[in-house]
């Protein structure tokens, strides 16, 4: 009873947590006990390849799918029943954004901003003008770009305590970009928001992100903070004659042609790295988040 | 190329299923034909009616098979590859020859007209082609041709009748045609896909709404609103939505035919349903001419009520795709919805999302319903006829409901299964309400007890079917913690 209690006062005080997500797709496991929690006004990075599982995350720790086990909450509140208090203090843009084609972009704006308690009428109309979207035009004839920019306004204007952005960028020319994510970096720093954006475009996390999280193959391989990432990890060489003594911890492991080996080591609690660093012939070298995500990935 | 690689060429642009099954049928359709003419070998000469089902075969074949080369010549000029482009002339010339000039030649042999046999088999051969391949608005013209041939009698001559005298108005009317057909395919093949749904031929319009092979694209009604005119397109009337209006709130956000529209809209919408149910009201005025307009129609009574009563199961086609669409895409209405504050609990949503599919299509079924009962009994047909009319409403009904509910239950259901069990109910529905009218005699053949128990069990399993899946539906639904589940 007070395990229960004391998990729910933990997942109150965080706007997005998720316990032990289990999902699959025909059989394939897509989310394989996925933990994850939000501190209120972080901007988490969630980056994964094609196909790791990211916008499935996201939509079972939203309530968007019932996964087969595990829990999410948002605010408090179990994800797959929200109130209208949570869903108020909540935005999510998906992943190339479809809905409601047959409105124009103003009418979907109207309609939506009437449900939302803060809705920023006059910042709707000044970011369609910003970001010269023609608000009489419908949003079937819109570019994807077009359609992604209106569903951030639709999104940013509703002032969500939450924000989360499904691949937010995917869509957008490199203008556009930097300024979602300049808008993302205010949002956060000026109102406090807490952000969930995911993504498979390093430079984004770098602007932006305070954490990161890294989603592999359904499972969440690392979670830290992204100036964190430099002094944290490293790639471990180790040369053929030495590879017998590789530490059995690794986030990845490669054996080159010649039988050396390259693994992705993490320091432990007092800051060392593994023993086998000290080996002769052996080496670290410092990775940036870019090199850390593809040689986890591979 | 080989002859055989040539002659397969148009069916590359079917998919297999559908391949098999057009093949299949037109396979079973040409063998018919001799079959037929084998029964009535001593008239066959002096038989037109072989002329004209090889023209009517002509006519579907080159509909549905031939005119899909049209989908590859564009394909084959967008990727420039001119030899494919040619090879697909050489294909439908020899299509042509053996679908066109074979039969012809054969008929004269066995000592038939052969000109009129040429031009009826040319002229089949072409209308089909050209409702496939003309721009859809000239293309649906194709479709009054048979009343033609039933009621343009009086001034256009036939061949059964006056061969000459149709030969002298056919032959320059089927070489036009081809003109006209060569010179839409020109522009067809040449042109971007940038073009209004009402100018695309029907073979383009039909592949955009995937109906080969994938019937779920996510992407059709997208692209139809994006290709609809401006003015076409109907305007949603915001009024009264926000919260406290939850089912005005998913009739907008569901689109469709239940979406609210202003009243200018309405009313443009009105029109344009109005005007084209004029158009095959026009058509048979002039096809007409000269005779008592309301007592033919009133002659026509059956099919008009047999046309009502399949139109009303019908109609729950659309709504139901719709529905199906809206929850197999997860990055468009679903999350949308399953985050807006305000629309009200969980079981107030399902109520109204029902209501908001619902009610609208039931509405229209209704009132089609009412119309069809109205004629039925201005025309004195009999209570066992009504009941059987009814049975069009009633699968409709039904087939809607069991449809929205296994979508909004989340119970997966394969898009050819669906499919498969509503050709099932219209194919039932218009046999027994053909055999209940009294087209055949004074005596309906359903009530005969032989052909009635063959028809309850056929009924009796659709709607179990029919019955079983709403239910799993239902329970599905309810089970759900919120109806707008991505699956």
């Amino acid at each position: 009873m007070n395990a229960m209690l004391r998990e729910k006062e933990s997942v109150a005080a965080v706007p997005l947590a998720a316990r032990g997500l289990t999902h699959c797709y025909e059989g394939s496991n897509v989310l394989r006990g996925v933990d994850l929690a939000l501190e209120p006004g972080s901007v988490l990075g969630l980056i994964g390849r094609n196909g790791a599982g990211k916008s499935t995350l996201i939509r079972a720790m939203l309530g968007l799918l019932q996964p087969l086990s595990g829990s999410a909450f948002v605010f408090g509140e179990p994800a797959l029943k929200l109130g209208d208090d949570a869903k108020a203090r909540l935005a999510y843009v998906p992943q190339q954004p479809e809905a409601l084609a047959w409105l124009t972009a103003q009418q979907m704006l109207d309609y939506v901003g009437r449900f939302y308690p803060r809705w920023d009428t006059e910042f709707a109309r000044k970011t369609l003008e910003r970001w010269k979207i023609q608000p009489n035009k419908l949003l079937a004839k819109l570019s994807p770009g077009e359609r992604q920019r209106v569903d951030l306004i639709r999104a940013l204007a509703s002032q969500p305590e939450l924000l989360v952005l499904d691949e937010p960028a995917a869509a957008l020319d490199p203008v556009a970009r930097r300024e979602l994510l300049r808008e993302v970096a205010l949002r956060a720093g000026d109102s406090g928001t807490t952000v969930l954006f995911s993504t498979h475009i390093v430079s984004d996390l770098e602007r932006v992100a305070s954490e990161i999280a890294f989603l592999h193959e359904g499972h969440l391989l690392l979670r830290c903070g992204v100036d964190e990432t430099k002094e944290r990890y490293g790639r471990l060489w180790l040369p053929a004659a030495k590879s017998a003594a590789a530490p059995a911890q690794a986030l990845s492991r490669r054996r080159h042609d010649d039988g050396s080996l390259s693994l992705v080591v993490e320091r432990d609690a007092q800051g060392r790295w593994p023993e086998a660093a000290e080996l002769p012939g052996a080496r670290v070298d410092a990775l940036g988040l870019e090199d850390l995500f593809v040689e986890i990935a591979e | 190329m080989k002859i055989v690689r040539l002659l397969g060429l148009p069916w590359m642009a079917l998919s297999r299923r559908w391949r098999v099954g057009t093949g299949i049928s037109f396979a079973l359709l040409f063998a018919a034909i001799p079959v037929a003419g084998t029964m009535k070998w001593r008239g066959f000469a002096g038989t037109p009616g072989i002329v004209h089902a090889m023209a009517t075969f002509d006519c579907l074949f080159w509909a549905l098979t031939l005119s899909q080369s049209l989908l590859l010549a564009r394909e084959a000029h967008r990727l420039r590859l001119p030899r494919l482009g040619r090879n697909i002339y050489t294909s439908l010339i020899l299509y042509a020859l053996l679908t066109i000039a074979l039969p012809a030649l054969l008929l004269s042999w066995l000592g038939g007209n052969a000109e009129v046999a040429l031009t009826e088999c040319a002229l089949g051969a072409g209308l089909g082609m050209a409702y496939a391949t003309l721009p859809a608005y000239l293309g649906v013209f194709v479709c009054f041709v048979p009343m033609l041939s039933d009621h343009a009698g009086p001034w256009l001559p036939m061949p059964a009748r006056l061969p000459d005298g149709f030969l002298a108005w056919a032959a320059p009317c089927t070489l036009t045609l081809w003109l006209l057909i060569a010179s839409f395919w020109r522009s067809n093949v040449r042109r971007d896909l940038g073009l209004i749904r009402g100018r695309r031929p029907i073979i383009m319009n039909l592949r955009m709404q995937a109906w080969y092979g994938n019937t779920c694209s996510n992407n059709g009604e997208v692209e139809l609103i994006r290709r609809r005119m401006r003015w076409l397109q109907p305007e949603v009337d915001l009024r009264f939505s926000g919260p406290g209006h939850t089912v005005r709130n998913l009739r907008i956000a569901m689109g469709g035919l239940g979406m609210p529209l202003t009243t200018s809209s309405r009313l443009k919408q009105v029109t344009i349903i109005l005007a084209s149910t004029a158009i095959p009201l026009l058509v048979m005025g002039i096809a007409w001419h000269g005779q008592p307009f309301l007592s033919n129609f009133l002659r026509s009574s059956e099919l008009l009520v047999f046309g009502l009563s399949l139109l009303s199961a019908v109609l729950a086609l659309a709504p139901a795709q719709t529905l199906r669409h809206r929850w197999n895409r997860p990055n468009a209405e679903l999350p949308l919805l399953a985050l807006l504050p305000g629309l009200g609990d969980s079981a107030e949503v399902k109520r109204s999302l029902l209501q908001a599919n619902l009610l609208p299509t039931l509405s229209l079924q209704a009132l089609l319903m009412l119309a069809m009962l109205g004629v039925a009994a201005a025309v004195h047909m009999n209570a066992g006829i009504r009941i059987m009319l009814l049975l069009g409403p009633a699968t409709g009904a039904t087939m809607l409901t069991a449809f929205a509910l296994i979508s909004l239950g989340g119970v997966r259901i394969g898009d050819g299964r669906q499919f498969a069990l509503a050709i099932y109910g219209y194919l039932l529905i218009s046999i027994s309400v053909l055999l209940a009218l009294p087209l055949f005699g004074s005596q309906s053949p359903i009530s005969i007890p032989g052909v009635a128990l063959i028809a309850a069990v056929a009924w009796a399993t659709l709607f179990a079917i029919l019955l079983r899946l709403a239910q799993r539906g239902w329970r599905g639904l309810r089970q759900r913690p919120h109806p707008f589940l991505i699956q």
